[in-house]
């Protein structure tokens, strides 16, 4: 029991997650009035933001000035299938140009036109050029950029601090988020964040595959949390598997290699030299939608038109070797440091990775806020974005300008909510669950769990996924929940620890995600079901997970498509289906 | 690295300052993979030998900048950095150390805070309503800055900080990010001359440029030009004609006028 060593922390508006869209709601908030504290797992500026490559996309029509958040929002929502909310769909398109324009005011380096407007690349199904970058370095700009803006206004930012449960007060529809119970890594201590609303920030759960471009820590801590709190999750079966991965040596399996090779013109071929994407999407050929290309690699590895190491080639030695310089920097890098491929000379072997969450807590459009009450989500915690699919260099705008509306829509709230008094029985609870393992002698390391439900994931329910599939990866992943698990040491800076509470916010995701692709009966998207492969119309609604003492599934209808939208699909004889 | 060996044998510095007095060095056998970076070593310690020693790690292909550790007595980002036969892994020596290989990177922050370091553009250049114009030539030098992950290697290795702790040198990485925002083009500060008098501890031995995973010049492109501006500003023709025209002197370290 922590008895009196819990250390109780009040603050108004709490951020969980200094990634790109937990720092840019701190500034929403901030600057609404509400005094803001942000905690971060890793140390300042090192999340998973920093890891976007290829850009942000915003339609300020720098190339092409047909370009309208119209079109960007028709895009989104075309390329996600239709399963994206359409108000969030086109608050993203609407809201982008002023987000990037204030990314320009606050020192973000992007690169120029000749003209010296913002350089804008094609990106994949894109319908006009609209993706702003900083050569291939675009999250590390987003991220040194807001971080500035914060210290700039003196937000209290903590690091290394990880967030164990979201706490609630009252029950029913009275329930509402009142802070977090957190373990400051650096000395081991348990402490209780009290706050008036919670924004959740904490990113996505594609480190629950074996083969990932994510990073180490994202897990999928968020929706596990807000699952256990009560919120509603959505989606959860949409994971964007990214077409272009590195697959060799193992130490870089799964790394991204960014979209903007495809984007400066980089195209793929098959062991026997063709350029396979005729079979598939003749018109957008390596541009096509992320999901297409992904699965069009896959099929040609499983009919033996791949290379030995189960890959494809993604060839841009054909451009002058000082424009790869500068447009791929990081990739000339990274392929040289990993593989000693210089890939101004020689094509790169690619397969697909698992990248991204489209799905995710739900939130409301205008407010970003959860079913629970008091709790906003942001970033790619949060779902309703991207649908089934997300566009690439969506994500980035997805951070800044939800992460505007979240910190906004926060501090508002905190105003009106009352002061909440903590549960100490609640907070003993929680206490006692994240230190139950330590000492045990009969457990299995956490390490092992973790690693046997990526396997059990990429098997399973990766890119082509079956009810009999499904099936049997949820047995495997219940035999997994019912085995204890030990650990030794204490709760100061202990990574045996965080293993530990990863795999067991892993175990709830990996449950939401199986059976939210065995309850949808139908292909959409990053959604295959080979025992489903058609799309249906009576599909395009959300499913919600919500936690009922067990795991309920229900559907959603979505609402209709704003008309300014509607308008241009139908003058463009689009389906709006 | 022979690829026959199947095997790896790495020494780690182990130490939890809270209840050691002094650290441990820790012999660990790792099985051998072709391609086998430091940072697999590590995890495969901590993922099969020991579950507690305390690292940091997140992205793996050199972009968040958390691995840097001393590797044979050289900081290195550990994720790109292949292992040897045997090899001595410590944390980054000239910071406190937190547990084991983490080290305490708090100072290197707090001596950022007193540089303003974020762009402060000039009024004018402010009010527009519209996106700047900026020909690409314009951001060379700020765009170098903004490579920097904050990994901190470049401050371990610097001699100033690691021999003379007591001097307020603000380190490389932190002039890098002054004269960097110092040269946006539409930025009105001169946050080089906040360092007139610490920077002069830095003779110019280029260990932070040799050691830069990124590759910046941080030496040549960075505290040459910090310098270089305060010399400029102190010229004493400089000076008079400042004064002629009434202008304030330079700013004194920190930020304080003289």
């Amino acid at each position: 029991m922590p008895g009196q060593n819990v250390r109780t922390v009040p603050v108004e508006v709490l951020v969980i997650g200094s990634g790109g869209a937990g720092l840019r709601a701190a500034i929403a908030a901030h600057d609404a009035g509400a005094q803001v504290t942000v905690l971060g797992r890793t140390l300042q500026g090192k999340a998973h933001t920093v890891m976007a490559e290829g850009g942000i996309n915003a339609a300020l029509g720098d190339l092409d000035p047909e370009d309208s958040w119209i079109v960007h929002a028709a895009d989104t929502l075309k390329e996600g299938e239709f399963l994206s909310h359409p108000e969030i769909a086109e608050r993203l398109a609407r809201d982008a140009p002023e987000r990037l324009f204030e990314l320009e005011r606050w020192g973000a380096v992007f690169d120029r036109t000749p003209d010296g407007r913002i350089m804008q690349r094609p990106f994949g199904a894109h319908t006009y050029r609209r993706t702003c970058h900083v050569g291939d370095r675009t999250g590390l700009e987003l991220v040194q950029t807001l971080l500035a803006q914060v210290r700039k206004r003196g937000i209290d930012i903590q690091e290394e601090i990880v967030i164990t449960s979201l706490l609630t007060s009252g029950s029913g529809s009275g329930k509402r988020a009142i802070g977090a119970t957190a373990v400051n890594l650096k000395t081991g201590e348990f402490y209780c964040y009290l706050a008036r609303a919670v924004v959740l920030a904490s990113g996505g759960y594609a480190r629950v595959y074996k083969i990932t471009s994510s990073p180490g820590e994202n897990f999928g801590h968020g929706p596990a949390m807000a699952y256990r709190a009560g919120a509603e999750l959505m989606d959860m079966e949409m994971v964007q598997f990214h077409p272009t991965g590195m697959t060799w040596p193992e130490t870089a399996m799964g790394i991204l290699v960014t979209e903007a090779v495809r984007g400066e013109g980089g195209v793929l071929k098959n062991s026997k030299g063709e350029r396979f994407m005729t079979r598939y999407d003749a018109k957008r050929m390596e541009l096509s939608a992320r999901d297409i290309v992904a699965r069009a690699i896959y099929t040609e590895v499983k009919e033996g038109r791949g290379t030995p190491r189960g890959a494809v080639y993604l060839d841009i030695s054909h451009k002058p070797a000082p424009f790869i310089r500068k447009k791929l920097a990081k990739m000339v890098k990274m392929m040289q440091d990993f593989q000693g491929v210089d890939i101004t000379k020689e094509p790169m072997e690619i397969a697909p990775t698992a990248h991204y969450a489209m799905g995710g807590i739900r939130v409301e459009p205008d407010t970003a806020m959860t079913s629970l009450s008091g709790l906003f989500a942001t970033g790619e915690v949060a779902s309703g974005v991207h649908g089934a699919n997300r566009l690439g260099g969506n994500s980035l705008t997805d951070l800044v300008v939800f992460g505007n509306i979240a910190g906004k829509a926060a501090a508002e709230y905190a105003k009106a909510a009352p002061a909440a008094a903590p549960d100490r029985a609640e907070i003993d609870a929680e206490y006692s669950r994240i230190t139950t393992s330590f000492g045990r002698k009969d457990g299995i390391s956490p390490a092992v769990v973790q690693e046997e439900v990526r396997e059990l994931m990429w098997q399973h329910a990766a890119i082509e996924r079956s009810a009999a599939g499904l099936e049997e990866g949820l047995a495997k992943l219940q035999a997994l929940a019912k085995r204890a698990m030990a650990v030794s040491g204490d709760l100061r800076f202990n990574p045996g620890w965080l293993d530990y509470l990863d795999a067991g916010n892993a175990l709830v995701v990996c449950e939401a995600i199986l059976r939210s692709a065995l309850m949808r009966q139908e292909s959409r998207g990053a959604h295959m079901r080979t025992d489903f492969p058609e799309m249906r119309k009576d599909w395009k609604r959300n499913i919600i997970c919500v936690n009922r003492g067990r795991m309920l599934l229900k559907t959603r209808p979505l609402p209709e498509i704003g008309p300014e939208v509607r308008q241009w699909m139908q003058s463009r004889n689009m389906s709006l289906q | 690295m022979d690829a026959v060996q199947e095997h790896v044998t790495a020494v780690v510095r182990r130490f939890d300052p809270t209840r050691e007095k002094t650290p441990r060095y820790v012999e660990y056998e790792v099985p051998y993979v072709k391609g086998m970076k430091v940072l697999d070593a590590v995890r495969y310690i901590q993922r099969n030998l020991d579950g507690t020693l305390a690292y940091r790690w997140n992205c793996r292909e050199g972009i968040c900048g958390s691995c840097a550790m001393e590797v044979d007595g050289k900081p290195v980002l550990t994720c790109k950095t292949e292992v040897r036969g045997k090899m001595l892994i410590e944390p980054m020596l000239s910071f406190p150390c937190v547990k084991d290989l983490v080290a305490d990177v708090r100072e290197v922050r707090e001596k950022l805070a007193k540089l303003s370091p974020w762009l402060a553009p000039r009024p004018e250049e402010d009010a527009k309503k519209e996106f700047w114009r900026i020909k690409e030539h314009e951001l060379h030098e700020a765009e170098e800055a903004r490579l920097c992950i904050e990994c901190y290697i470049c401050y371990d290795v610097c001699h100033v900080i690691r021999n003379h702790k007591e001097l307020p040198f603000p380190g490389p990485v932190n002039i890098v990010h002054a004269v960097g925002l110092d040269r946006h083009p539409k930025d009105s500060m001169d946050r080089s001359l906040f360092m007139h008098k610490d920077i002069w501890n830095c003779n110019m031995n280029r260990c932070c440029s040799s050691s830069c995973p990124q590759g910046i010049r941080i030496t040549e492109n960075f505290i040459t030009y910090a310098k270089e501006r305060i010399v400029e500003e102190n010229n004493i023709v400089n000076a008079l004609i400042r004064r002629v025209r009434n202008k304030p002197g330079p700013l004194d370290s920190w930020g304080e006028r003289k």
